[in-house]
């Protein structure tokens, strides 16, 4: 116990140094997108806690990066108050597509995330007066200074992300251990069982899906006010799917598989210095590997190198 | 309108719904047989206009021979993925949607990685027009529409006929019921996804001289044939036929007369379907 | 009178499961439902616990109508069944299956649930004492910390009882609770039963053990083909023709 917490100590400090062992903004930004897919992902793994396999992820991280556009630009709200209602906003579209399919076979849950990605995608594509279209919406102004911090340079944005990451880390962990989290995974082992104990599913699935479209519509804006652009091609169909392996090759069994995963998953097209065009393979090869070899995620790869067989879940 | 503007849209939506035909059959016999959302079902579509494209533009085959090849290598293509990447997942409900969006993913990667992302254009197998009812028609449809009426045919008759046909819906009811009787569920699974992704191949070659030819085709085609199989009732043949043809005439009537808007018509079905009908048109409740 | 069914009917497609069945169930009471395999008792069972609607007919729980209900709901007011195999939190201990169990008897509110205010954690540490308490009864203290898969049959009946009496059960639903078990395990598993009648929860009890069924009930129902062909006292139904009948070529009533 002890030396997981050493472990993650150490990760933690080299996280927090990190813009200051080096400036480089290439590489700040990776870490950047590490930490904007970190947070999004994690509301997949929160959704997949009570059993559904969302595969529309992006959509809400769309909604989110929209919304808080607007927010900003129309409606001049500040990016401190955007930020938070663009979450909200997320969760509420959740709620509203949600709530009609829930009640059906499980089945319909993923085909319909999956469809949404596309819906949302001609949304915006069919409405280009507010929604700026197949070109999207430029000049997005970036987070007004706090603490007299101004968000000019790579490093602010950083600390943010890091920040909005480890919080988030704080409350999954704290959904894991409450009574709420334990509703997750009874439903998941077992809804009939969850069921005849007096648990409501189809509203404890609702909270799921909502919550973790939350953490997505706060990646989706914070993307927007770094990258200060947003367009769909941002959010398609390929990035949800991304966002499902993500976690998956993360590791589900665990709340740093998000993490893991995420940061696996951005690193190696760097490493590999592979052109864009070979994400959707190299991606694809790194799940069908994981599922086939290390089924458990990165995070059972300790454990697998000691020896021990770990069960999956 | 006048009439023969009409028949012109008629036969266009008809040609377009056949094709969602075939490609939705292919996908709701997989999952009534299977029970597997096959999100990489549209990936075989796509390299059904691809092969048919590198056959007839690059090995100067005659394009009914393309198109028989094009099924029959796809259709192995299709077992292969079963056996090495289905299987071994097969009664994991999670993981198999997972590994097949890998599949999709993986497809389309390479598919994207070996042609390029941009678009590529088959020529057309007949030229010519032909006049039905006072409206001038490309031949070329007509072709479309007649080899998918001949292969919906052929797929119905083998259903409901074949001993092989038999054993899949028995399959489809009762997996271990039929195992109890001695029909071999594996490769029961195993020919389903061979025709069922050669009937998705078709379809890819069927409208590959008729529109462009690029990487990306797999997931709209997966998100069509996931829009007919919900109207009409996964795991139903008979749904897949109704959904498919009313998709194709409202997106051909809509296109002509709603315009681009025309996109949204598929989905908003759907949510029609699931608030008043989930189960579909011809879904089990 | 606990339960009331009034002429349930429940149609599969062109099959008629269950037709015009009736009877009532006094508070106090274990009501034994036996008939032969395919009468219809788990489609009764499935509809009582509101798993899915009867095509016609009422349920009255306490004398409050119940039929369409979800099943959380219906639980929620003191009706909870056990399943025919084990349905339980596989991958975790006994004890925290039992912890899930008391949602019924958490009074926190979701932030509360989430941040674990003071409420959550009285509500927590009542659940937790609650749990022990109900693993003593049942036998299964000693298993507490196992997971719930590693344990043997007998053992995994006994706890998915104890989870439904987590939920605080006026009525009791048994779902085949002797099946799989040995003599010994399944004596003491019908003095458990009489226990829990003695502690005042009523009880349906479905067996296709006759003699236990027969030794433990008060009344009796007899279902054969969906309909309901006797009603009594055990004696009562052992001695009636179209029961004998029923069971003749299966394993007789003795």
């Amino acid at each position: 116990m002890a030396k997981v917490k050493l472990g993650h100590l150490i990760v933690l400090i080299v996280l927090l140094t990190l813009p200051v062992a080096t400036r480089d903004p290439y590489f700040l930004n990776l870490f950047i997108t590490v930490g904007i897919w970190t947070t999004s992902v994690w509301g997949v793994r929160l959704i997949m806690s009570t059993g559904q396999l969302t595969l529309g992820h992006a959509a809400y991280m769309a909604v989110g990066a929209y919304a808080s556009t607007l927010l900003t630009m129309k409606a001049g709200l500040s990016f401190w108050l955007a930020f938070p209602l663009a979450g909200m906003i997320s969760s509420l579209i959740a709620l509203l597509i949600g709530y009609p399919i829930l009640r059906i076979k499980g089945v319909y849950f993923s085909i319909i995330t999956f469809a949404f990605a596309e819906i949302i995608r001609l949304i915006i594509v069919h409405w280009p007066d507010v929604l700026g279209g197949y070109g999207g919406i430029p000049s997005i102004p970036p987070p007004q200074p706090i603490f007299s911090i101004r968000f000019t340079s790579r490093v602010p944005f950083y600390y943010l992300i890091l920040a909005i990451s480890l919080a988030t880390y704080l409350f999954m962990v704290r959904i894991e251990k409450s009574r709420l989290g334990r509703i997750f995974s009874s439903i998941h082992e077992s809804d009939t069982l969850a069921e005849s104990i007096g648990i409501n599913i189809m509203k404890y699935k609702m909270i799921a899906f909502c919550l973790g479209c939350f953490f997505a519509g706060l990646s989706g804006s914070f993307y927007a006010h770094y990258f200060n652009f947003t367009s769909p091609e941002f959010f398609t169909i390929w990035q949800s799917i991304y966002c499902l392996i993500f976690v998956i090759v993360g590791g589900v069994g665990s709340v740093l598989g998000p993490f893991l995963g995420s940061l696996f998953m951005t690193l190696v097209p760097e490493f590999l210095r592979v052109a864009k065009e070979y994400e959707p393979v190299v991606y694809a090869i790194i799940l069908i590997l994981i599922m086939f070899l290390l089924p458990g995620g990165l995070v059972t790869l300790p454990d697998r190198l000691r020896g021990k067989e770990k069960k999956t879940h | 309108m006048d009439f023969a503007f009409f028949v012109q849209v008629f036969i266009n939506g008809l040609m377009l719904g056949l094709t969602y035909v075939l490609i939705a059959s292919g996908f709701s016999l997989i999952y009534g047989i299977m029970r597997l959302l096959n999100f990489a079902h549209g990936e075989f579509y796509m390299l059904g206009a691809f092969a048919t494209y590198l056959l007839s533009e690059h090995l100067g085959l005659d394009y009914f021979t393309a198109l028989i090849l094009s099924m029959i290598i796809i259709a192995g293509l299709g077992m292969l993925v079963y056996r090495f990447f289905f299987r071994p997942f097969r009664d994991q409900h999670d993981p198999s949607l997972v590994i097949a969006l890998g599949i999709a993913m993986l497809i389309g990667g390479l598919a994207l990685l070996i042609f390029g992302e941009k678009d590529k254009s088959v020529s057309p197998v007949v030229s010519g027009v032909i006049q039905i009812l006072g409206a001038t028609l490309s031949v070329e449809r007509m072709v479309v529409i007649f080899s998918a009426i001949l292969l919906m045919t052929a797929l119905t008759l083998f259903i409901k006929f074949s001993k092989t046909g038999q054993a899949m819906r028995a399959v489809a009811q009762d997996r271990e019921a039929a195992a109890l009787q001695g029909i071999g569920v594996d490769s029961t699974f195993m020919l389903c996804m061979g025709i069922s992704s050669a009937l998705a191949g078709a379809a890819g070659a069927l409208l590959a001289p008729l529109f462009f030819v690029n990487p990306f085709l797999g997931m709209h085609a997966v998100l069509k044939a996931l829009v007919v199989v919900v109207i009409g009732g996964l795991g139903s043949i008979p749904g897949a036929i109704a959904g498919g043809l009313l998709l194709g005439f409202v997106e051909s009537f809509g296109t002509t007369f709603l315009g681009d808007i025309t996109e949204m018509m598929g989905f908003v079905m759907v949510m029609l379907v699931l608030l008043f009908r989930p189960q579909g048109l011809f879904g089990h409740g | 009178m606990i339960l009331e069914i009034k002429e349930i009917s429940k149609h599969f497609g062109g099959l008629a499961a269950l037709s015009d069945l009736s009877f009532q169930i006094e508070a106090g009471m274990i009501l034994g439902l036996i008939g032969p395999n395919g009468a219809g008792k788990t489609t009764l069972f499935n509809i009582i616990s509101g798993f899915f609607p009867p095509t016609l007919g009422r349920i009255f729980f306490k004398g409050e109508e119940i039929t369409g209900l979800r099943p959380d709901q219906i639980a929620s007011k003191g009706l909870v069944r056990t399943f025919q195999s084990a349905n339980l939190f596989k991958a975790k201990t006994v004890l925290e299956n039992l912890f899930i169990a008391h949602h019924l008897q958490v009074k926190a509110g979701f932030w509360g649930l989430l941040f674990n205010n003071s409420r959550a954690k009285t509500d927590e540490t009542k659940a937790f004492k609650d749990s022990l308490d109900i693993l003593t009864y049942m036998d299964l203290i000693d298993v507490k910390d196992e997971l719930a898969q590693n344990l043997p049959h007998g053992y995994q009946r006994a706890l998915g009882v104890a989870i439904a009496l987590a939920a605080r059960p006026s009525l009791l639903l048994l779902d085949e609770p002797l099946t799989g078990m040995n003599p010994e395990e399944s004596r003491r598993f019908i003095d458990l039963i009489r226990g829990l009648r003695d502690r005042g929860i009523s009880l349906m009890v479905v067996e296709h053990d006759m003699k236990a069924i027969m030794g433990l009930s008060q009344r009796v129902v007899v279902l054969n083909y969906g309909r309901k062909i006797a009603e009594g006292t055990p004696q009562e139904v052992q001695q009636d023709k179209q029961v004998v009948e029923a069971y003749l070529g299966s394993e007789g009533l003795t």
